[in-house]
């Protein structure tokens, strides 16, 4: 099993869970090395979503699945375009009897406009192949429809757009399906939204199962699904259907289907129990449904399908508040960033817990002040809403009727009345006179928190608490088990109800209860729900009985068989305590984990704390020293650590008191915030008073939460810090540096691990200042810590004594299990007894080899989705608050390869040609207007550029950055912060907007590529292509890649032998004859012999083993030509191609010694793997060039027969020995080689292909490992099918050369050229 | 009985000719039916002997047959075989069964607290003369028999219910497995 993802933050990259894991990105190329390299038997798409579905339809096109006789399993490409391919989908749905929407497929605008008419208005605008309904809307007039639509053709990479028929306000449905290779279709889930048609179903409150529809429409709903399921032929696994149902008249249309697992078959799993990706895997590689066991009883077959006798809801979580500019209107483009889910014994119950499950002020039903004006009310309703819900509860509480809110909403009635129920039992509570066990019991049945009632009876949550327990009332644990109890359940998957008898079985063993992280929000998502299930993993494999409590049903953390018990519930307070005394009741509670569950686990801290729950790892306490601004500065001030100059006011007076005294800009954020909320560089008193106006409605600054004002350290470099604190030990997990200046948040800035640029001396200081906090705030487990170097001096901005959203890309990109330890830290393990085990590798993240590979992470931004009222894209500045949604890896064995390809998983590719702008610039000239920027300029080596004792960090900064950007020619991030996200950088901000939304050069190429199938090719120019790594489970993680150090340590035979294996033998030739240059449109200059030289560098990197630049075209332009040749060796260094010169130097003496140190000494500009030499003077006249090369690790070809005409004379000539020349120089080299190399030798030969051998007197059988560079492929005559013939034998060393016939491919084909032409070499040679 | 079973029978073409259980031999011959249909009960099969002799002479008369839910018990016991209180009765609209002839899984309806007491491997010899008999159909949850087929005369019958309502449609072709096996015995007059 073969697993692709770049993203470090889930678990499944972790190397326990595949055979072989690759964090790389998916596209075309990176799979076709993959496969090449792993002959896998079978892709399956069907689990990664939209993503891996266009990747594999992308693949099959490019006829790369063909080559490698590789199948698609799960979904055959004519079955996934059947499905998404719309009107193809439509036909299928009507030949099965079933209704559509009317519609229209548009092209262009006229097009859209005339189909309009017909349609009427609103309609629905719906791009092709795009995920999430990305780009889909109403549009109610022409100027709308025509935004729209040309938005849409240009996302859509087909260039298509579907107009259809409004069916705004219908009741939406969703079935999900399984089909396995007999036919045989089960549905597993049927899931009903409570927003009617409108809403993108992952921004809808969706239940399950459908609760509004009689047994003879869902059994039309599944007769429909099934039907589609065969007719759109999925082969095997899951496949998620939508329906909508006019209110009026039942019709029911079919509104699309995803043939793959989507976000509602995770849904549809927690909801049932019925593992749906892990089942569909099973399927898809033959199983049936009826032999597959059902998970859950273990006893029962999995054909069947789910009973449920319990409600669950789930509902979305938004985060309009990172984007005030945004419209916050629900469209059928998702917008939500997370969801929780809950379960309950009734509509209501399930409803109240899950709207109390996404922690988020107001989410929740309330009963305070007065409710407002009905009419006001009844129009907001009307508008689906980030909380719209609570708007209906509210007009329903100011007077409005059930019928009122469905003509407003089109809610099912039935829901509206649910509501209704929920507003009488709150006036029954609100007016009993006193709380009996009868009414508190009705309450908690329909889902009422303790919070809430206290906040009818103007008490305080924890006396209703106290009194609920005075009365006996506490929840029972029920079980999701998937038959509703016909079998018995063997995994604790538990739930709470205020029902009878609880299903939770006693166990006498010792117990750790684990908080999860709730719904997945910016700033909190599955990076912490990573290190959740590590600890589970630990502590399990530690003998604990692991209990987990999350509401998430995204997550690993709730898939039942994580932990040994899960609670699926809310992480509140009141949740929580019930489950540490529902677990309590058996076995010995050992406490609870809150570190590892982001700020939602670590806000119950406290109040656990309070209630007598023993808290694992650091303490309440300690966390509260690491948050409050007086106790960590007195921390810092008794490490000798200095923090920006600081303060805090709790009002705008007292700010900027605080602001002019430490001097603008300053940073400010309000206290106990996660993710930056709030968080931004103000630059002047009336930026800050702008601010206080805009924060004010959240209330996150007040007396006990006051503000953060910090110095913004301008131009520095922000560093961040994971690492372990056992009491007395420091364990550093890993050190990252922002790649990003200080100033954006961490989460959305990008990083690489090792830092590439600090040196020991800043290593060792980071380190040492890491442990100064970790004891001074009592640290037991994770500690995150952020620092800055500006002018060489290092701040401490803050420290959190929590897992961080970096842990698993550090554990990811060193091997270290950082969660896992941290947990038996928290538990009493101490880093040395980790150490002892194995759990942890002896040297630690401050401790990198030189040689280990680069990780990058790079954020994923969400603001494409956003859109102002306008219709604008929302500002898609970076700042100190976080906007990122998730985040990829790219992992390699250098710098600029791991950074190209955490660009190409994040946003798909660098952008090509000039639109450079350096990322690190001055602050004044950073509004200049982008001009043209300097073509490709030298790239420089590692080896000059820091990881060495002392290095200076900023002159090194600058240099790495600065060769990462110009040697990719890019401008790819937003903005860095400029002054304030105001009116005054309008400008410059469209400008970043525009960018973000996507290149329409770029675009227009993608959609080729979809359409001609030469996309890869055209795709993969100025990409890297360097190697996939694999992390192994059976290896260990770090990786060991070639040392960046420009230092040859392997003799140049055994490093040619070792590329041939990877590479194939081609050998590019790199020939800028002028009139080549003139087909390339290139000037025949220096500068133009430049360009073409790595032009060709970059085309041939990954695909052929060794460049052979030829001098003589370059050192005919003098020594401009030489600086050119310089630039090109360069770029060839940065690569692992190697690089054989050829200028076939020949002479005797010191002359031919001092040949051999321009070419090969270690500080030479013009050192090369190999250089081609002339030896008729007898091979001894070489013997000084050949000893540089061999010390140095280097190689020489010796020319011995050459194809022209007038060389045949000299060559055949008779030596006195009685050989030719030619055979001469073949034995001298033969002699030369044998006594010393192992394996291919390091002199090698230069032998015409088109050379007779036989007339020479060469033997070929001899020749074998002996590396022989063949000219004379293509424009001169031999064939590829040739090499054996010619060679025989020695064929395995034959450097087949090529130049003309690739290089007259032009600039934009050459890549693809070298490409075929290396499969035609490595399939003749097969 | 369940209007939904007539239904499907109607639709297929079937005159429906409802009658009691208590019908005798004789008035069921003066019908002159072309087919006889067994309807899901209640009621115990161990205690309804002059209904399992009322189907077993139908059957020596080579009537096309086909039962469902108790119908299936009756025809078990006409051929032969017992039947027994199950411990835990099957209930529910998601029954998986497997279904010998196509080698799949239906979901399917049941309602039943009685089964068959029959192998569910292989061909069996009709203890009460039928010749050889096979069960077709049987649940996947705890392999109780679902469902008999007599190969040498034409009669069939299933445990659950292809009628739903409520319940999935899985099981609908049985109805037209019922009118073929009708016409073939009977000719295209039915």
């Amino acid at each position: 099993m073969i697993l692709v993802n770049p993203n470090p933050a889930t678990i499944m990259t972790d190397p326990d869970f595949a055979d072989a894991t690759y964090i790389e990105p998916i596209t075309s190329e990176v799979l076709e090395s993959i496969i090449v390299k792993e002959r896998p038997d079978a892709v399956l798409p069907t689990l990664g979503g939209q993503t891996a579905l266009n990747a594999a339809i992308a693949l099959d096109e490019a006829g790369i699945l063909a080559k490698h006789g590789v199948e698609l399993i799960g979904a055959k490409v004519e079955a996934i375009q059947r499905g998404e391919d719309r009107q193809m989908f439509k036909e299928l749905v009507i030949e099965s009897g079933a209704d559509v929407a009317r519609s229209h497929i548009a092209h262009h605008l006229d097009e859209a406009l005339a189909f309009a008419d017909d349609l009427g208005y609103p309609l629905v605008v719906r791009p092709s192949f795009t995920m999430g309904g990305l780009g889909s809307g109403f549009a109610h007039t022409p100027e709308e429809l025509l935004r729209m639509v040309g938005d849409g053709l240009h996302s859509s990479p087909t260039s298509e757009v579907l107009l259809e028929e409004s069916i705004t306000g219908w009741k939406e449905y969703e079935l999900e399906l399984m089909r396995d290779t007999a036919d045989n279709t089960v549905v597993i889930c049927s899931i009903e939204n409570f927003d009617p048609v409108g809403v993108h179903t992952g921004d809808s409150i969706t239940v399950a199962p459908a609760l509004t529809l009689t047994d003879r429409e869902y059994q039309k709903l599944r007769d429909i699904g099934i039907d589609i399921i065969r007719r759109v032929g999925v082969d095997t696994g899951g496949c998620n259907i939508q329906f909508a149902i006019d209110p009026a008249d039942g019709r029911i249309i079919v509104i699309e289907m995803n043939p793959r697992v989507s976000r509602s078959s995770a849904l549809a799993s927690k909801a049932t129990g019925f593992p749906i990706a892990k089942i569909a895997a099973k399927l898809a590689i033959g199983y049936r449904l009826d032999e597959i066991k059902n998970d859950i009883t273990k006893v029962t077959p999995a054909s069947f399908e789910p009973t449920l006798d319990y409600v669950v809801v789930k509902v979305p979580r938004f985060a309009f508040e990172k984007f005030p500019a945004a419209d916050t209107t629900l469209t059928t483009t998702m917008k939500s960033v997370g969801e929780a889910m809950a379960i309950g014994r009734n509509f209501t119950q399930a409803l109240q817990k899950s709207l109390r499950s996404l922690e988020k002020r107001g989410s929740s039903f309330h009963w305070e002040g007065r409710p407002g004006d009905v009419d006001e009310l009844l129009a907001l309703s009307a508008i689906p809403t980030d909380g719209r819900i609570v708007t209906v509860q509210q007009a329903l509480r100011a007077g409005a009727t059930a019928e009122q809110v469905f003509e407003a909403t089109k809610i099912d009635p039935w829901y509206i009345d649910q509501i209704v129920l929920i507003n009488e039992v709150a006036d029954t509570v609100k007016n009993a006179d006193e709380l009996s066990f009868e009414i508190m019991q009705e309450a908690k049945d329909h889902g009422f928190s303790d919070a809430q009632i206290a906040q009818l009876r103007g008490r305080l949550e924890h006396d209703i608490r106290d009194h609920r327990h005075y009365l006996g009332l506490r929840p029972v644990y029920k079980t999701v088990d998937t038959c509703a109890g016909e079998f018995p359940a063997q995994t604790p998957y538990h739930y709470s109800s205020y029902d009878f008898e609880t299903e939770v079985a006693p166990s006498d063993r010792r117990k750790v209860i684990i908080l999860g992280s709730g719904p997945n929000r910016i700033g909190q998502g599955v990076e912490f729900d990573y290190s959740c299930v590590h600890a589970s993993f630990a502590l399990s494999d530690a003998g604990f009985e692991t209990i987990m409590i999350n509401c998430n049903p995204e997550t690993v953390s709730t898939d039942y068989d994580t932990s040994d018990r899960l609670y699926f519930e809310p992480l509140t307070l009141e949740d929580v305590l019930e489950v540490v005394h529902a677990e309590s009741a058996s076995g010995e509670l050992v406490g609870v984990v809150v570190q590892l569950g982001g700020q939602t686990a670590l806000g119950l801290a406290k109040g656990l704390e309070a209630a007598g729950v023993p808290i694992l790892g650091t303490t309440p306490d300690a966390i509260d020293s690491a948050e409050e601004r007086g106790l960590f500065s007195k921390i810092l001030e008794q490490g000798g650590l200095l923090a920006p100059r600081n303060g805090t006011g709790t009002d705008y007076a007292s700010a900027v008191a605080v602001a002019e005294e430490i001097g603008y800009p300053v940073l400010v954020r309000p206290s106990y915030v996660l993710g930056g909320r709030g968080m931004e560089i103000v630059y002047s008193s009336e930026l800050l008073a702008d601010y206080f106006d805009r924060v004010r409605d959240q209330a996150i600054i007040g007396p006990g939460q006051p503000l953060l004002v910090d110095r913004f350290l301008d131009d520095a470099v922000e560093i961040d810090v994971d690492a372990l604190y056992d009491g007395t030990e420091l364990y550093v997990g890993g050190i990252m540096e922002h790649i990003e200046e200080a100033g954006i948040h961490s989460g959305d800035s990008s990083c690489t691990l090792p830092p590439v640029s600090l040196g020991k001396g800043e290593i060792d200081r980071v380190r040492e200042a890491t442990l100064a906090i970790a004891e001074g705030i009592g640290v037991r487990g994770l500690l995150n810590v952020q620092f800055a170097i500006a002018a060489g001096v290092l701040y401490v901005l803050e420290a959190n004594p929590r897992a961080s959203r970096t842990v698993p890309f550090v554990s990811k990109a060193l091997g270290i299990p950082l969660a896992k330890a941290a947990s038996r830290i928290m538990v009493g393990a101490t880093v040395r007894d980790l150490v002892a085990e194995g759990l942890l590798p002896e040297l630690d993240g401050s401790d990198v080899p030189l040689d280990s590979p680069i990780s990058v992470k790079e954020a994923v931004l969400p603001f494409k989705r956003f859109r102002t009222k306008e219709g604008q894209v929302v500002d898609s500045v970076l700042s100190p608050e976080m906007r990122s949604t998730g985040e990829v890896m790219g992992i390699d064995r250098d710098f600029p390869r791991a950074f190209a390809k955490s660009q190409t998983a994040a946003y798909g590719g660098l952008p090509l040609g000039r639109g450079l702008r350096e990322r690190r610039r001055p602050r004044q000239a950073r509004y200049r207007p982008a001009g043209p920027a300097p073509p490709a300029t030298r790239l420089r080596d590692h080896r000059d550029l820091g990881n060495r004792d002392g290095a200076d960090p900023q002159r090194h900064h600058d240099q790495d950055r600065r060769q990462v950007l110009r040697g990719r020619r890019i401008r790819r991030r937003p903005d860095q912060p400029r002054r304030g996200r105001h009116r005054d950088q309008h400008s410059v901000r469209v400008v970043g907007s525009c960018r973000r939304v996507r290149d329409p050069c770029r675009d227009r190429r993608r959609r080729q590529g979809a359409v001609h199938h030469d996309g890869a090719a055209r795709r993969g120019r100025g990409v890297d292509r360097g190697h996939p790594h694999r992390l192994r489970r059976d290896e260990p993680t770090r990786l060991c890649a070639r040392a960046r150090s420009e230092a040859v340590t392997a003799a140049f035979g055994t490093r040619l032998e070792a590329a041939f294996s990877r590479y194939g033998q081609l050998c590019v030739g790199i020939d800028p004859h002028p009139y080549l240059l003139g087909e390339w449109g290139l000037p025949a200059t220096a500068a133009g012999a430049r360009d073409f030289g790595l032009r060709v560098v970059e085309a041939a990197t990954g695909h052929a083993p060794i460049v052979k630049p030829q001098v003589a075209f370059y050192e005919r332009y003098g020594s401009a030509g030489f600086a050119a040749l310089e630039d090109v060796l360069a770029a060839a260094r940065e690569t692992d191609l190697l690089v054989l010169g050829d200028a076939k130097r020949g002479d005797i003496g010191t002359t031919m010694d001092s040949y051999g140190d321009a070419w090969f000494s270690d500080d030479s500009p013009l050192r090369v793997d190999a250089a081609t030499a002339v030896a008729y003077q007898g091979l001894g006249a070489d013997a000084g060039f050949i000893a540089t090369a061999r010390a140095a690790g280097r190689g020489v070809f010796v020319l011995a027969a050459t194809s022209n005409r007038e060389a045949r004379l000299t060559q055949t000539a008779i030596l006195q020995t009685g050989s030719t020349v030619a055979a001469g120089i073949v034995e001298g080299v033969l002699a030369d080689n044998s006594p010393s190399d192992q394996g291919m030798g390091s002199v090698g030969l230069v032998l015409g292909a088109t050379v007779d051998l036989a007339d020479h007197g060469i033997d070929v059988g001899t020749l074998r490992s002996t590396p022989i560079l063949a000219p004379g492929f293509g424009a001169q005559g031999a064939q590829f099918s040739d090499i054996r013939r010619l060679f025989g034998a020695a064929s395995g060393s034959v450097l087949v050369s090529a130049s003309r016939s690739i290089l007259s491919a032009g600039p934009s084909g050459v890549a693809e050229s070298i490409r075929r032409a290396s499969g035609e070499v490595t399939a003749c040679l097969a | 009985m369940k209007t939904s079973t007539l239904r499907y029978l109607a639709q297929r073409g079937f005159d429906v000719i409802v009658v009691p259980q208590s019908i005798s031999a004789d008035e069921l011959r003066a019908i002159g039916a072309d087919a006889l249909f067994y309807s899901n009960g209640p009621g115990d099969p161990a205690a309804s002997d002059a209904q399992v002799e009322l189907l077993q002479g139908a059957l020596r008369e080579g009537t096309p047959f086909f039962g469902i839910c108790f119908g299936n018990q009756l025809l078990g016991r006409a051929l032969g075989f017992g039947t027994y209180k199950l411990p835990f009765g099957h209930r529910g609209i998601n029954q998986p069964v497997w279904d010998k002839t196509t080698g799949t899984v239906e979901i399917t309806s049941q309602n039943h607290g009685f089964a068959v007491d029959a192998p569910v491997d292989g061909v069996l010899d009709s203890p009460a003369g039928f010749g050889r008999v096979e069960v077709s159909h049987f649940s996947l949850n705890d392999n109780v028999v679902e469902g008999l087929r007599a190969l040498d005369i034409p009669a069939f019958s299933v445990q659950y219910h292809p009628e739903a309502a409520a319940g999935p449609h899985d099981s609908k072709h049985l109805f037209d497995r019922f009118r073929e096996l009708v016409i073939s015995r009977n000719g295209a007059s039915a």
